[in-house]
């Protein structure tokens, strides 16, 4: 196929694919935004966000069908539920390699995770950005928190999240709509905690939902308390490509999205000493095409978009495009998480809730930020997240063999449990890694990604802390039957899904993949902005973060062409 | 049973009620014909057994029973789509010994008294359990979970709020009359 210019070429629709078409094609870049999986049109295609247990086969468990296809997606337990399992990969169809195990867990199709993501928001603050430097772990990043504050404002602005402002420097607020109710007694572990554990703070999750009023995109209205989110939300409620950045990137008129895309390879151009196109294979047809662009924002996710840094090898890249300091691949990260605990409350007996809301609770970090926060064992830091609810039945049912009266307790809701689970930072480490295996190669002639990664000693000693204090802070309100968990089980890297790091940003060129504006140091028309710009993980979930940095360096794109520099 | 030909029996026997939603739903979950079923994963002795059991675990009131909200035809074919294969053998191996025991133990001579009977001799609800416990705790928790994801159930046995719009905390009695919700 003959060549096709563009302006920019946007590869991946996730969550900072969408950002980067948005803010790319209002600045008038033509704009080709590549997608290696199917069309999903915003609620057209959410075909089960209306369905209830009884309107899916056997009440929409699991079937055994499913679980052959989708084995390794379906370590996470719930991504493969028959509700929402049509967003992720069939594990036969798209394989992967595992040295240590590692859970890659993945959607190909217009909108990406962007559609399934978990919705909790956190801004990261200038004690992250500071961390590499104080502790000498990894290397610095390129970016002091004031730099990306006001994206950070951009972003949350135009796509709503929620939350409580609270002020606190580990944890800076965004621009916030109004928070999601906490329920009696989330409201009485928010009371006890304040009372009990020295400044530590129980807040609304801070979710990426419209709690008043509207927002652009397609129709974007607040939320309905449906909590049925990973299926698509039909009222657009929470932020998703689909709904909202890919619209507006649609309405300038310089957007074209391409679907069934798979970006094999990011040719270089030694003249230049620019990207010149981007090779593609048609996904159905298997036939090869190449389009041309000024600039590439590459947002593929972290692993695809590492492999495609490490395919794109030419005679100046001999080890992948960017990867002059050999760390293309290495330091992945994911947080580690599936560790606190869950207590029964006695009180609250005659209250209920209307309502299934979309976010629980939200404990921000307390560990080593300074004074008598910090700890001897573990650097870094961890949040909890949680909630509280009643059980769906009476425990008088477990009493109970048969006849009118078991018929009656089961219809009565259960008592009030409360549970956290810490979201703890991983540190960089050069032995984390994935590298590409050229001897198993996929459908399309590709090769597979092979993982080799672990948590290490600081994780470990950090989770230590995040049992006992979820423990603590349960007792402390007088809760019972506290269990402490860890689950050793569920604690294999990559189950976060928040993957990232393996094309990390730097100062210095021999030592880092990116620039401080997410560009490939020594070719500067590529921009890698999804997770693997990550130079550190910080505990907070990271989407937001992306969104930021993706549409800060696509503004400074657009301004270095305007310009003449790119 | 045919949903139309439901409808119009009972549109001659009683017209009054056809148009009450509690009966229009439960003939919605009505998919199949008792009469003309075929089991996939049980016996047809066993099917029969489960439905007896399952009517004595969640009997007939003022509100439908058990196999009358087709927990018999959902458990079957949940057995059988979802269970995996250590699951399946085991399960194969339980029922065919509660075959066995009710054959010999009751002479296959069954009332629901009797199985009210089988019942509170062999589910040991705490303590050492064998298969057979094991397996009748097993359909207790399936068909407690069968009848309250049916539609009928659902919809109007529990407390049904499709699209909430809010959220808050409350009066349970108020809320609900205090009922679980079913979503």
């Amino acid at each position: 196929m003959k060549d096709q210019q563009y302006d920019a070429i946007v590869i991946g629709t996730g969550i900072t694919g969408g950002w980067a078409a948005k803010e790319l094609c209002e600045n008038g870049l033509k704009t080709l935004v590549l997608e290696r999986g199917r069309m999903i049109k915003h609620i057209e295609d959410y075909h089960t966000a209306n369905l209830d247990p009884w309107d899916m086969p056997n009440g929409g468990r699991i079937t055994r069908e499913i679980k052959e296809r989708k084995f390794k997606q379906h370590r996470t337990g719930y991504v493969t539920d028959p509700v929402c399992e049509h967003f992720f990969v069939d594990d036969t169809k798209h394989p992967y390699n595992e040295v240590r195990r590692f859970d890659w867990i993945r959607g190909y199709h217009v909108g990406g995770k962007s559609l399934m993501w978990g919705r909790q928001s956190y801004r990261l603050s200038e004690i992250d950005f500071e961390a590499n430097k104080k502790d000498g772990n990894g290397v610095d990043w390129p970016v002091r928190y004031k730099d990306i504050a006001p994206w950070y404002s951009h972003v949350e602005e135009y796509i709503g999240i929620s939350g409580e402002k609270l002020g606190l420097p580990q944890l800076p607020d965004s621009e916030f709509l109004k928070p999601l109710p906490l329920n009696c007694a989330e409201d009485d572990f928010r009371i006890s905690v304040a009372k009990n554990m020295n400044g530590r703070v129980v807040t609304p999750a801070r979710v990426a939902h419209i709690t008043e009023g509207t927002k652009p995109g397609l129709g974007r209205t607040t939320c309905q308390y449906r909590n049925r989110c990973m299926r698509g939300c039909p009222y657009g409620a929470y932020f998703s490509s689909n709904s909202s950045t890919l619209p507006a990137a649609e309405a300038t008129g310089n957007m074209t999205l391409r679907p069934h895309s798979i970006v094999h390879k990011i040719i270089y151009d030694e003249k230049t000493k620019k990207a010149s196109e981007v090779e593609v294979i048609d996904a159905e047809t298997k036939q090869i095409h190449t389009f041309k662009a000024k600039i590439i924002f590459l947002c593929a996710s972290t692993v695809p978009s590492t492999s495609i840094l490490m395919q794109s090898t030419s005679k100046r890249f001999p080890n992948g495009l960017g990867n002059d300091s050999g760390e293309l691949g290495h330091n992945i990260m994911d947080h580690h998480f599936v560790v606190g605990a869950y207590a029964e409350i006695e009180n609250f007996k005659e209250k209920y809730y209307k309502g299934r809301k979309p976010g629980g609770i939200y404990i921000p970090r307390f560990r080593n930020i300074g004074g008598d926060s910090n700890s001897k064992d573990f650097v870094r830091g961890y949040g909890y997240q949680g909630g509280a609810w009643r059980e769906s039945m009476s425990e008088v049912v477990a009493e109970l063999k048969y006849g009118p009266e078991l018929k009656e307790e089961i219809l009565k809701p259960g008592g009030w449990r409360i549970g956290v689970t810490g979201f703890g930072e991983t540190l960089p480490n050069h032995n984390n890694r994935m590298y590409l295996d050229y001897d198993k190669l996929d459908e399309w002639g590709l090769p597979t990604i092979t993982f080799d990664a672990d948590f290490g000693e600081n994780e470990l000693a950090m989770r230590e802390d995040m049992k006992d204090q979820a423990v603590k802070m349960f007792k402390a309100a007088g809760y019972k039957n506290v269990i402490g968990y860890d689950s050793i089980e569920s604690r294999a890297m990559g189950l976060g899904i928040h993957e990232m790091g393996t094309a990390r940003m730097g100062h210095d060129p021999k030592t880092s993949v990116l620039n401080r504006y997410n560009q490939i140091h020594a070719c500067k028309n590529v921009f890698v902005t999804d997770g693997s710009f990550m130079t550190s993980s910080a505990c907070q979930n990271p989407s937001l973060t992306y969104m930021a940095f993706t549409a800060r360096a696509a503004n400074y794109a657009a301004e270095q062409i305007k310009n003449g520099n790119l | 049973m045919k949903r139309r030909d439901a409808l119009k029996n009972i549109g001659l026997s009683a017209g009054l009620i056809i148009g009450t939603p509690s009966i229009i739903t439960l003939l919605n979950s009505c998919t199949t014909d008792p009469k003309t079923w075929k089991p996939i994963f049980l016996s047809k002795d066993q099917a029969e057994i489960l439905k007896n059991i399952v009517d004595v675990i969640i009997p007939k009131t003022d509100t439908p029973s058990a196999s009358e909200v087709n927990v018999i035809e959902f458990l079957d074919k949940y057995y059988k789509e979802v269970l995996d294969d250590e699951r399946q053998k085991w399960l194969k191996d339980s029922y065919n010994s509660l075959v066995d025991l009710i054959k010999t133990k009751f002479n296959d001579n069954m009332t629901a008294e009797k199985y009210k009977d089988l019942l509170d001799n062999h589910m040991i609800l705490s303590g050492d359990s064998d298969d057979l416990s094991e397996l009748l705790k097993q359909i207790k928790s399936d068909t407690i979970w069968a009848y309250k994801t049916s539609e009928f159930v659902g919809e109007n046995v529990l407390a049904y709020d499709p699209i909430p719009a809010t959220y808050y905390c409350g009066d349970l009695k108020e809320l609900t009359g205090g009922k679980s919700w079913s979503l």
